[in-house]
């Protein structure tokens, strides 16, 4: 496979993976977290 | 794994409970030396559960789940391969069960489990995210593994080889350094440990990963890296195989792990870590690999 499209294929399934991981807990709403705990 | 702990950014180091992790991950607890066979129960002809050998606080993640991708005839005389799964068990139910199929076709068993805390072993609520819960997903996951192994040759398999890719890779590489029945084990892209060095544009997940680089350096000094460990089988028995363009790992870890290792037998691809995973006839040269040491690991076993 030609380097630069192996690479992004790396690339884009990297990117893809870390933008949809959860945020950290200071960057969440505290009232949903709250809300979280009720339910 | 990097995103495992990635919600600590702003926590407090005591937190981490990394020292915890460090001291769980060096002593005895992290990989026992006995395991006993799994109990496993059949809820039709390919799925299975059973207990977990290593429960914890969250139910769901106490029931292992899988699946026996038998041979069509005499399964119990014939090998078994586990396959071991990329993060996210994203092959599960997607590549595996071709795979399983091709395996079939080439006269031996798979295997499949679901690891810890993956598909309906994952609670709906937060879970504990830190260094040494961590440590301990991978011991539970180790543990699995060796079970369901104990059972397959305890119903009169003859061998058991490790198949992994990505993650899978490293569970492989980490359960051939502490369990002599494994016949063989086929690290495909493995991770080598904890540390990473990967491209991210995401600034937020940039810092993270910058911010918890001490904590994968000082895991990285125990046994979780596969550069710590020694397999207890003969290399003849190990193959790594590596995207000579893997941007996941870099392909500097898996040369010196090859170095470590005693140069076991090592493919490169020119692929990536991705592309790797769907090079054409790379599963009949790894099953071509595979057999005859799966045979003879039968013979030894006898």
């Amino acid at each position: 496979m030609i380097a630069p499209l192996a690479k992004s294929l790396d690339w884009s399934v990297l990117e893809t993976a870390y933008a949809f991981l959860p945020r950290t807990t200071d960057e969440r709403n505290p009232r949903l977290e709250e809300a979280i705990q009720l339910l | 794994m990097a995103y495992a702990v990635i919600g600590l950014r702003h926590a407090p180091r005591p937190k981490w409970k990394l020292e915890e992790a460090r001291e769980f991950l060096n002593g005895p607890d992290f990989i026992p030396a006995a395991s006993d066979p799994a109990r496993i129960e059949f809820d039709g002809p390919r799925h299975f559960k059973f207990p977990t050998p290593r429960p914890g606080e969250v139910e769901e993640n106490n029931i292992v789940y899988g699946r026996l991708y038998r041979c069509a005839e005499r399964w119990q005389e014939r090998p078994v391969i586990i396959l071991l799964d990329g993060a996210f068990a994203i092959g599960y139910h997607t590549a595996l069960p071709l795979l399983a199929r091709r395996i079939n076709q080439a006269g031996f068993n798979a295997a499949a489990l679901v690891a810890p805390y993956n598909l309906e072993r994952r609670p709906r609520r937060p879970i504990e995210e830190n260094c040494l819960e961590y440590a301990r997903e991978i011991a539970q996951s180790i543990a699995e593994i060796r079970a369901l192994t104990g059972w397959l040759l305890e119903e009169g398999c003859p061998s058991v080889g490790l198949l992994g890719f990505s993650q899978g890779g490293w569970l492989a590489g980490l359960t051939a350094c502490s369990d002599t029945r494994i016949a063989c084990a086929v690290l495909t892209v493995p991770r080598v440990g904890m540390k990473c060095s990967q491209p991210v544009v995401w600034r937020r997940i940039r810092e993270a990963l910058q911010a918890l680089r001490p904590a994968q350096e000082a895991m990285d000094t125990t046994r979780l890296n596969l550069m710590v460990s020694t397999p207890v089988i003969p290399k003849e028995n190990i193959l790594l195989i590596e995207g000579a363009h893997n941007l996941f790992t870099g392909r500097q870890p898996i040369e010196d792990l090859w170095q470590k290792w005693q140069q076991p037998e090592i493919w490169w691809l020119p692929h990536g870590h991705v592309s790797s995973l769907f090079v054409p006839g790379l599963t009949g040269r790894v099953l071509r690999w595979l057999s005859p040491r799966l045979e003879a690991g039968g013979k030894n076993n006898a």
